[in-house]
């Protein structure tokens, strides 16, 4: 899932969270040049792609923003 | 910052040749009110028309709901700020307010023009809606107001709400040189025992993210309806009608931030059980985790530097403003301040919790209910004789579902708006566990 207000879908359990822009604008960013913007939208999706292919046991966050291995975040409070 | 109230209580409005209050009777000339709206060109048409409790009337669409009062004494005008009234501070000197009535703004016309906040807000004045909403049992005097079609969005809703303060500024008017019948004092006097410092977080969402626009006319402070970094305000600032609505759910309109019961609540335990430190507006649907996180972090800075040992914290919207509630309060606890959250509940899908994200630190929950009226399972509103407004709306279920356009007569019985979120604690429903 790709969300701008990540947190949630983390505690609710979602297995595969990329992290998206704003809520009016999750797979891009306005504020960007088009250029810039298209770069990111790219980003954006390179990052769901990277997340379909790992094998994940617990919600993982996917930051578009870097290459760096994925974020596991703690959801101990999922209920 | 001592301001003195005087309450003017209304039992009855009628129409006559001047406007004025004698033993709860306001008397208005409505012609004269009227004919002073359609003095600028800018309103095509304009009503205006009592409705009282008992009576088998409702009111529609609702946009606000707002209570008549005038500054007597002291700087600024009641309402600041809104509608190009000067954004001079309030909360000094007397005010008088017209009690137990409420002016009805009543029109066509939505927020803004991007979709998703269409105003299906009715009111009844009898039945089980009129029981459950704080203005069933006021003296409401209906204000529908239709703009010119011309006009762009923005200036409908400044024509439009321009009039209901108008007619307030008139109403109240009456009031100003008599003397009040009952009257209280608010004052945060220095407290010199050690009483538990309480702080109170006013979640306030601003329309500018549905919208896109920060010129969106929603609720607001100091007629600023955009999104800001939480703001530090003295409670009599509010009762001078600094904090307003109007916007999308029955309970954030102008009369319940005025007459916010935690707000007095709060203020009649100062100095006896707490010492009541002041309100923090914190603005939410920010549309970034980022912008969410800081908010709420800011907020909790705000009230430690006040050097809060506890909060109650209210919100007036659902979805995702409550991350920068929840951000907030767990900020709070993190930074040790005691926090209760006053909150009405999502629905439970599939033993789901009722909050969007519920957290450890949230440990102190007053529930003022389902914020869903179908999950309430209200009855539904019974027919009426008389609609105040438009004499039609949108079939379906709350009048928010799929059967929007098909129209019928707005008298008929029907289910009662989707939305019952009562942000301050006003309804006097109770639950047992069993």
């Amino acid at each position: 899932m790709i969300s701008a207000i990540h947190g949630l879908p983390m505690v609710t359990g979602q297995s595969r969270v990329v992290r998206g822009c704003r809520i009016e604008h999750v797979c891009g960013n306005p504020e960007l040049s088009a250029d810039d913007d298209f770069s990111y939208g790219v980003k954006i999706t390179s990052a769901a792609l990277r997340a379909l292919e790992t094998s994940v046991t617990e919600p993982t966050l996917f930051d578009p923003d870097t290459d760096a291995p994925s974020i596991k975040t703690d959801a101990s409070h999922a209920s | 910052m001592r301001l003195e109230v005087g309450r003017f209580p209304v039992r009855e409005v009628v129409f006559g040749s001047a406007t004025d209050w004698r033993d709860g009777v306001l008397t208005v000339d409505r012609e004269g009110v009227l004919r002073t709206l359609m003095s600028d060109g800018l309103i095509d048409s304009v009503e205006l028309e009592v409705a009282m409790p008992g009576e088998a009337v409702r009111l529609w669409p609702v946009r606000d709901v707002v209570e008549p009062m005038v500054k007597v004494d002291g700087p600024g005008q009641a309402y600041p700020g809104m509608c190009g009234r000067p954004a001079q501070m309030v909360g000094r000197g007397r005010t008088h307010r017209l009690t137990n009535m409420a002016l009805v703004e009543i029109s066509s016309v939505g927020w803004h023009d991007s979709g998703h906040d269409h105003v299906f807000m009715f009111l009844d004045m009898v039945g089980p809606w009129a029981d459950v909403m704080p203005y069933g049992s006021l003296v409401n005097l209906g204000l529908v107001v239709e703009p010119k079609s011309s006009l762009p969005i923005h200036e409908k809703n400044q024509v439009i709400h321009g009039a209901t303060l108008t007619v307030s500024d008139l109403l109240a008017e009456a009031v100003r040189d008599l003397d009040p019948p009952d009257s209280e004092v608010f004052e945060l006097s220095q407290v010199t025992n050690n009483l538990p410092k309480v702080v109170y977080l006013m979640g306030l969402h601003s329309p500018q993210a549905m919208s896109g626009s920060a010129a969106t006319f929603g609720n607001a402070t100091y007629g600023r309806g955009h999104l800001d970094p939480p703001w530090l305000i003295h409670p009599n600032e509010i009762f001078d009608g600094a904090v307003t609505g109007p916007y999308r759910t029955g309970f954030a309109t102008s009369w319940t931030m005025s007459n916010n019961p935690v707000l007095f609540d709060l203020y009649r335990r100062h100095g006896g059980d707490i010492d009541f430190l002041g309100v923090i507006v914190v603005r939410t649907e920010w549309t970034t985790w980022a912008e969410k996180e800081l908010v709420g972090k800011q907020a909790a800075k705000l009230a430690k530097m006040l050097g809060a040992d506890g909060a109650l914290m209210t919100w007036d919207a659902g979805g995702n403003e409550f991350i920068e509630v929840i951000r907030t309060i767990e900020a709070c606890e993190e930074m040790g301040i005691k926090t209760v959250f006053l909150t009405s509940e999502d629905n439970s899908y599939d033993g789901a919790p009722t909050m969007l994200e519920p957290i450890p630190e949230a440990d102190a929950i007053v529930s003022t209910g389902f914020y869903q009226a179908a999950v309430q399972e209200f009855p539904e509103a019974p027919e009426m004789k008389h609609v105040i407004g438009l004499q039609e709306m949108p079939g379906g279920s709350g009048l928010d579902g799929p059967m929007r356009k098909q129209m019928m007569p707005a008298t008929v019985r029907m289910p009662v708006p989707r939305r019952y979120d009562d942000h301050y604690g006003y309804n006097n429903l109770s639950a047992i566990d069993y």
